[in-house]
């Protein structure tokens, strides 16, 4: 190739190169762009809390990407905080439909020396008060369904609860 | 003596927004502006951020550009360019004034992205620009996708893709004094300044890399 063509070639690859001027952000993108520089430079002076944050969105790529489209579409943006706002609202609205209220509880077994109310509670230790029913041991639901009154009533020799006396002396079981 | 302002690139609207429709011209840089500058700067330098913003508001589209034609990724480009402008902040008080604040914090910009690319070791995908659209009415363009070879199917869009990856292929150095003088218009004294090296070293580089250029796009400018 000759020096003409050559020159020839650079002025048409010049000519190309005009092209690389066209390129353009979206037309919004310079509007902010300084105050966000400045907003930057202040929280750079006073330590900001965000950092990690801006750190974290400017070194992950595909969040990068993602958070100049929600910046850039308000209409994006609005649809997503929609869905987050009614995910929400479903997660409580779930939560609140399967907290069980109703749970009764079962007696496991009668409990030895419930012949003998008067039993002393060192002998009646809590661990034999609970015989496996045979109703649990074919069950197959892990979770233990107890109905009947509370557990403590039927539990022999535990000492009622009694005022602790003025003079602060312990209490003793009935 | 009487000093001979550089040529310079402005963009077809400061502010970026709508109608900033044509491509980059070139203007001198008046002695009037350099004058006004020197006072935002020192307003700037004695912690005054409207004036700082004021400096950000001037070179932003011409750092932007400079620092996305040598990434030809829009949001590396997006990140370096705030990057660079905060260093700037924070190197005013170094800014004795030899020279021009926009060479100054030109060379800040094109420091920053040269450390950038040398350690983005695993490249990241292209992330190109929409073209403006009167590029389909610039005459030098149209006639590069209207004459009768392989080029002449390809719309700007794939152009515009086929030039980003020959400069991709391109050195750091290469690549920015193609973009610096063949895309931005700055003259090789300007440029001479920027990648502190000398006039010479700046003619030959871009003669080289004009050449690789060429070479990748034989086909486009047949």
């Amino acid at each position: 190739m000759n020096a003409e063509d050559q020159n020839q070639d650079f002025e048409k690859l010049q000519h190309l190169l005009k092209l690389k001027r066209y390129e353009k952000p979206h037309p919004r993108y310079f509007n902010d762009f300084s105050s966000q520089v400045v907003s930057r430079i202040r929280a750079g002076r006073t330590g900001s809390r965000f950092e990690a944050v801006d750190n974290l969105i400017s070194r992950t790529p595909w969040l990068r990407r993602l958070w100049r489209t929600v910046e850039t579409q308000p209409a994006l943006s609005g649809a997503l905080a929609a869905v987050a706002c009614g995910l929400m609202v479903a997660g409580v609205f779930l939560m609140e439909t399967t907290t069980p209220t109703n749970l009764n509880f079962t007696a496991i077994g009668e409990p030895p020396g419930a012949e003998n109310p008067g039993s002393d509670f060192a002998t009646a230790p809590l661990g034999n008060n609970f015989a496996v029913s045979p109703q649990l041991v074919s069950s197959t639901n892990t979770a233990a369904v107890l109905t009947g009154p509370n557990l403590f009533d039927r539990m022999p020799g535990l000492p009622a609860i009694q005022p602790t006396p003025a003079a602060g002396l312990p209490l003793r079981p009935k | 003596m009487i000093s001979v302002p550089a040529i310079m690139t402005e963009p077809a609207s400061e502010q970026g927004g709508k109608g900033s429709a044509s491509a980059e011209t070139i203007r001198p840089a008046g002695s009037i502006d350099r004058a006004e500058e020197q006072l935002i700067v020192r307003r700037a330098q004695k912690g005054d951020l409207a004036a700082y913003d004021e400096l950000v508001r001037r070179y932003q589209e011409r750092i932007y550009a400079t620092i996305y034609h040598m990434t030809s990724n829009h949001e590396d480009a997006n990140d370096l360019a705030q990057e660079s402008f905060i260093k700037g902040y924070q190197a005013l008080k170094s800014f004795k004034g030899g020279s021009s604040f926009y060479t100054w914090l030109y060379r800040i910009a094109v420091n920053k992205t040269i450390n950038f690319l040398k350690q983005r070791k695993n490249r990241a995908g292209m992330s190109l620009n929409d073209l403006d659209f009167n590029a389909e009415k610039d005459p030098d363009l149209v006639a590069l996708i209207s004459d009768k070879t392989p080029r002449r199917d390809a719309a700007l869009g794939e152009l515009q893709k086929k030039l980003n990856e020959a400069m991709q292929k391109l050195s750091e150095p290469h690549r920015l004094v193609v973009t610096l003088h063949d895309v931005q218009g700055l003259a090789h004294e300007e440029i001479a300044e920027i990648m502190e090296c000398n006039v010479g070293t700046v003619r030959s580089r871009l003669f080289y890399a004009r050449q690789q250029l060429q070479g990748y796009l034989l086909d486009y400018l047949k």
